[in-house]
């Protein structure tokens, strides 16, 4: 079985690559030609010399607590790159592999099983709506939603909550810490770091009472290929791609975005 | 229309009617949105946006260039991504070139990829050639704003996807598209092509484009000074927008940064024109800003980036993106751009450089080019009165200008979307 998934994945991975247009033309290969700028507006760097002293624009707005930016950075290119190389093309086969509907369902049946920790987040944040809201969707989709596999509380307007252990901190008065770039995860903190791995403590808990209510028999195998199938739908469920905001100061911007976010979720009525 | 009716003349009063009907018919439904700063920030209210019902399928290809130094800050974008959207039988191909620092997937490309795949078109969306994208990967001397540069870029790019193309599809034939700056480009794309002959277009449309990219780009300059702002300083600006977002996201149920969210903001907030208009001049600001550093990293020219310094992925790059942001475009030619066309090109002087980036300078051609076809507005942001006369004159009968839209803030809306399918009847 494990032989099975391997090969599966591989043939995702084949099925995503595609085509490049290959071009020769030495005029286009960016030689240097010698030029250099007139006037330099070079920034003061900390421990370097060559400051110009040229005015700076005022973007404090961008600014974010990053002590371990060297390694933040290096993990968001990491990420980056493993995303092009490797998740994105595996989504790509895995679209390509398993029909829509299937897709649909596997995805359904995940949010489905991730109200229970939504309502207990909720319920720990002291947020009476959203909790009632998740736990009506638990009860709708399982039931007339044979089990998760179809999401009819959305079809009658009632929307997911999202929300993670990461929040409930967030709302028991915990600071969000400075920016944490996580491997593979991507933008995160010290706080939501920390709500991760309750998020995914919560999951692994249920997850051992669903396979127990269900007797389930190869226990690893099924857990690697749930794994599987979770990290292919969290992936096709998010358009964002590295390096297509068409800046190379996506790395400040994305950590801004987030970080004001974060900020804002904590708040949200 | 109350005045024209109580004279009770039943001539003036058919004359009256006859009028409405011509201007209905040529305008449709008029653009609901009449401030033009308003437009051009929001856009079209999504309830009357044009929406494809079967969306057509479309691919991103790429095309890279052996041997060509990309600097390792930018091993993302060793490649030139573009999209295609396909008929399955035989069909006219349209590129579309995107505006100012527009990627060939943005909203507004997307939009413009399927209107056209659904005229019957094979489409080919390209970034524009300020997009850092385009200036890493293929542009052959990464100093982007400078027309005549960026234009046998775009055509030396498009002429190898032509060949590409040409050998799975069956193309009838070539049209040029593109909004903002990228219909400035289509326009000296034709007249490259009339030279050359490797296209031979049938059909040319120029949306919303500048006439003086010069003197467009300057008023965006003037609008984060004084003259526009007063006391206050672009950054206020921004933390009162960030403010307002801030609190439509926190009471409101949306999750993402989305159109939604942007007309829900244009519902709940009135930001003056003062402020709108430094909203698009920083927008422009950021795209210049990133254009720039990635045009100084990939030619070393020691402009924001010490010429002899090599940066790595874990380099911290606020410093220079304050540097580059501070580079108004007036700066950014007089420093930077023109010294370098003179570099290539001794004896270039900065009216030359103006004069090229500029519709005045293809005048005659556009005059009496039948099948150039411009679509647009009057109020369009980025044109001062006498631009539009400009473009009136030249374009004759062939310049379909509507009264309200801003800059492109009508590109997705219902009649205007319709109009420029109708224009482009292949």
């Amino acid at each position: 079985m494990t032989y099975r998934i391997t090969l599966l994945l591989c043939l995702c991975l084949t099925l995503g690559a595609c085509a490049t247009i290959s071009k020769k033309d030495p005029s286009l290969t960016l030689a240097p030609t010698g030029f250099k700028a007139p006037v330099s507006r070079v920034p003061a760097i900390p421990g370097e010399t060559n400051g110009t002293g040229a005015p700076e624009a005022d973007l404090g707005f961008l600014d974010v607590d990053d002590p371990w930016q060297p390694f933040n950075r290096s993990m968001y290119e990491f990420n980056a790159r493993f995303d092009r190389a490797v998740y994105l093309p595996a989504v790509k086969g895995y679209e390509t592999v398993v029909p829509y509907p299937a897709r649909k369902g596997a995805s359904n049946v995940i949010d489905n099983l991730n109200e229970v920790p939504a309502i207990l987040n909720c319920s720990l944040q002291g947020r009476g709506k959203p909790a009632l809201r998740s736990f009506i969707r638990l009860a709708l989709n399982s039931t007339f939603g044979f089990l998760g596999l179809l999401d009819v509380a959305s079809g009658w307007g009632i929307r997911r909550v999202e929300t993670g252990v990461g929040d409930t901190l967030g709302v028991w008065g915990m600071e969000q810490g400075p920016y944490l770039v996580l491997p593979f995860l991507g933008p995160s903190n010290l706080r939501d770091a920390a709500g991760e791995a309750g998020d995914f403590a919560l999951l692994w808990l249920e997850m051992k009472y669903v396979y127990d209510l269900l007797d389930v028999r190869n226990r690893r195998t099924t857990a690697y290929a749930e794994f599987a199938v979770r990290a292919l739908t969290l992936r096709a469920n998010i358009p964002f791609r590295y390096h297509q905001t068409g800046s190379p100061f996506e790395y400040e911007l994305i950590r801004f975005l987030y970080t004001k976010k974060r900020e804002l979720d904590v708040d949200k009525e | 229309m109350n005045g024209t009716l109580k004279t009770k003349a039943p001539t003036s009063l058919l004359l009256a009617l006859l009028a409405c009907l011509w201007a209905a018919t040529a305008f449709g439904e008029p653009f609901p949105i009449q401030d033009p700063y308003q437009a051009t920030v929001f856009g079209t209210p999504p309830q009357k946006v044009l929406h494809f019902k079967a969306p057509a399928k479309t691919e991103e290809q790429s095309i890279v260039i052996d041997g060509r130094t990309v600097p390792d800050i930018f091993w993302y974008d060793e490649e030139l991504r573009y999209t295609t959207a396909m008929q399955p039988g035989q069909a006219p191909l349209l590129f579309i070139i995107a505006g100012t620092g527009g990627e060939h997937n943005s909203p507004k490309m997307r939009f413009l990829t399927q209107l056209f795949h659904q005229s019957g078109y094979h489409v080919v969306s390209l970034s524009s050639p300020t997009h850092m994208n385009f200036v890493v990967s293929a542009s052959q001397y990464a100093a982007p704003g400078y027309v005549p540069y960026d234009v046998e870029d775009l055509y030396r790019t498009m002429l190898w996807i032509k060949t590409d193309l040409a050998k799975e599809h069956a193309i009838s034939g070539f049209s040029v598209t593109g909004y903002s700056l990228g219909a400035m480009h289509s326009a000296f794309l034709a007249r490259l092509d009339d030279l050359r002959g490797d296209f031979s277009f049938d059909r040319v449309l120029l949306i919303n484009p500048p006439v003086d990219l010069h003197r467009s780009a300057l008023r965006f300059d003037a609008w984060l000074g004084p003259k526009n702002l007063g006391d206050k300083k672009p950054r206020q600006v921004i933390d009162e927008l960030i403010k307002a977002f801030s609190e439509i996201y926190k009471h409101s149920q949306i999750t993402d940064f989305d159109d939604n969210f942007l007309y829900a903001l244009y519902k709940h907030e009135s930001i003056s024109d003062m402020n709108l208009r430094a909203i698009i001049a920083a927008d422009f600001r950021l795209t210049s800003t990133n254009m720039i550093f990635s045009s100084d990293v990939c030619i070393k020219a020691g402009y924001i980036v010490p010429a002899d310094k090599t940066l790595t992925s874990g380099d911290p790059l606020l410093p220079y993106a304050r540097a580059a942001a501070a580079v108004s475009f007036e700066a950014y030619v007089d420093e930077y751009l023109l010294p370098y066309i003179q570099y290539l090109e001794p004896g270039t002087r900065k009216a030359d450089l103006i004069h090229r980036c500029s519709l005045h300078s293809i005048r005659d051609y556009l005059s009496v080019s039948d099948k150039i076809v411009l679509i647009g507005n009057e109020d369009d942001v980025i044109l001062g009165p006498d631009e539009v006369d400009f473009l009136r004159q030249t374009f004759g009968a062939r310049a379909h200008l509507y009264p309200h839209g801003g800059h492109c803030g009508n590109l997705t809306f219902k009649p205007f979307a319709r109009h420029m399918q109708e224009l482009m009847k292949p």
